[in-house]
């Protein structure tokens, strides 16, 4: 289960992310979809911290990816000198709410005005760094559960085909020499690539390419899989291919998170649909209610024209 | 006697050439090695620059910065006589001048060789560096296995033209008192008063050695190019 609370993300005064919050269960077929600029690949990104959320987390079956964000834990708010000072304020003001009413009623101003500094004393530090211990993942570990396929391909250059879907397997001592070698013929096979082994990616086609980074990906064995535009930068002829393998990986169970404009193949493939619009997921649903009953007027702009 | 005959004479029959052989044994160690120092000295400040942000990789940054600024800023010359003069004997180390002059020509090339491994590895796609991430490696790791390698085949021929200065450039190393190839031509030609036809002999001897450097790079250039489509 990836689960990605309340993401934001500014890429210095641009808002790409606004409070995204989205749960993907195993075996779903998650796709995205929404016009370009609307953080679709943002999103997936911070999936798997390739870029890392200004505000929110990130958990990847109960562990923790991201950094601990303060305003997602009541208790570290709570406990921040910020906390301490608008409280003593407020009583020396003279207030009739109850301490809780009152307690509420702060952690909701800082939430809302983003009144959390940099050092908020000892015991808020103490509290982040307990919920950091006592959740976090190895962020190299997370990512081998997590495959992804980059729109851009980007294949190792300098490596062969086989070196390319042996090098992570064999430098993180998953697998021998031997196993990954095996495994990698194996997959090979299944797409058919098994005789451009030892070519450079350079001498192969864009839909090739892009097969075999899929492969590359799953020979770590991963749970999830986060395709980032897969077919956009594919010439028309060779998108087929790409998503004839992907669409045998979501028959064989894999769970998958994909960004796409392949508006066939998301409505094939996936199991629920997200719009994003604007930084926020604005609409979600199962495929026939998106693409048959769209409520969102910006939805049916947008398959109005894709369509 | 012409002055080519008085060169040959003092070359051969007094037995010259010992003197400009182990000169030049010393000018083509120092070149290589200092190369070599350089290189390792290079990709380490170079990958310092462009570690992702964080408390450490400022400071790391900072330190190359400050080494680029201070070897790129004074003469090599200067640089020379304060390892020799200054360094060595303050830390109390005695050490052969060769080995001095090859540890400064490498710290001086290591400068050159940062900012070159640096524009290096800026023009390998950053893409190379998330997909390795992405897989679960880590930065040092897919800097090593996939980024450096190719950033090296970038700069091969930018290292080329620096290991040919650098190899020019060893020619200063007499002033700490090291019989390179110059000063061994120079011993030649002040023994006999005759100096026409040692410095042209000079002269050709660092052509011909750069000529063999450049040819050396073009065939390991060619080797590198094997992963490009041609």
């Amino acid at each position: 289960m990836i689960d990605v609370k309340n993401i934001y993300k500014n890429f210095g005064s641009l808002k790409v992310l606004k409070a995204v919050s989205t749960t993907i269960e195993k075996g779903e077929k998650v796709v995205i979809i929404g016009p370009s600029g609307s953080g679709k690949s943002t999103l997936l990104r911070c999936m798997n911290l390739l870029e890392e959320p200004t505000y929110g987390e990130v958990w990847l079956d109960g562990r923790l990816i991201t950094p601990v964000d303060p305003y997602l834990h009541r208790d570290v708010i709570v406990k921040s000198a910020t906390f301490a000072r608008l409280r003593r304020l407020r009583l020396e003001a003279g207030t009739y709410m109850s301490d809780k009413q009152l307690e509420n009623a702060l952690v909701a101003e800082i939430k809302k005005n983003d009144l959390l500094g940099r050092f908020e004393g000892r015991e808020y530090a103490a509290a982040m760094r307990g919920i950091y211990a006592a959740n976090q993942i190895n962020i190299n570990e997370a990512r081998r559960r997590m495959g992804m396929v980059f729109q851009n391909v980007n294949l190792f250059n300098n490596m062969t085909v086989m070196q390319n879907l042996v090098c992570a397997p064999v430098q993180l001592g998953i697998k021998t020499r031997e196993e990954a070698t095996a495994n990698a013929l194996r997959l090979l096979r299944r797409i058919g690539l098994a005789d451009k082994r030892d070519e450079y990616p350079s001498k192969l086609s864009g839909g090739q390419r892009q097969r075999i980074a899929i492969v590359r990906s799953l020979c770590m064995d991963p749970e999830y899989m986060l395709f980032d535009e897969p077919t956009s930068a594919l010439d028309p002829e060779m998108v087929g291919e790409v998503l004839q393998l992907m669409k045998e990986l979501a028959d064989d169970g894999m769970t998958m998170v994909i960004v796409t404009h392949e508006m066939g193949f998301a409505r094939e493939v996936a199991t629920r649909v997200l719009f994003m619009d604007d930084g926020r997921i604005t609409e979600e649903g199962p495929p026939e209610k998106i693409f048959g009953a769209p409520e969102n007027p910006r939805l049916r702009d947008f398959l109005s024209k894709v369509l | 006697m012409n002055a080519w005959e008085i060169f040959w004479r003092q070359l051969i029959d007094y037995e010259g050439y010992t003197l400009v052989l182990q000169g030049l044994r010393t000018t083509v160690i120092i070149a290589v090695c200092g190369l070599l120092i350089g290189l390792v000295l290079g990709s380490i400040l170079a990958i310092f620059k462009l570690l992702p942000r964080g408390r450490v990789a400022r400071v790391l940054g900072w330190i190359s910065n400050i080494y680029v600024a201070l070897f790129r800023g004074t003469p090599m010359v200067v640089q020379l006589l304060i390892v020799h003069f200054v360094l060595f004997p303050a830390i109390g180390l005695h050490i052969p001048a060769e080995v001095e002059g090859t540890i400064a020509f490498g710290m001086n090339s290591g400068a050159y060789i940062c900012e070159i491994m640096r524009g290096g590895i800026l023009s390998v796609d950053k893409g190379q560096m998330e997909a390795g991430r992405a897989l679960g490696l880590g930065y040092g790791r897919t800097m090593i296995k996939v980024v450096l390698p190719q950033a090296v085949k970038n700069v091969v021929p930018t290292l080329g033209n620096e290991f040919i200065a650098l190899i020019k450039e060893t020619s200063v190393v007499s002033f700490i008192a090291v019989v390179d190839v110059t000063r061994a031509f120079q011993a030649i030609a002040n023994s006999t008063y005759e100096y026409i036809v040692p410095y042209l002999m000079l002269a050709v001897v660092y052509l011909v050695l750069v000529l063999i450097v450049t040819l050396v790079i073009k065939i390991i250039e060619g080797r590198l190019r094997a992963s490009d489509r041609r």
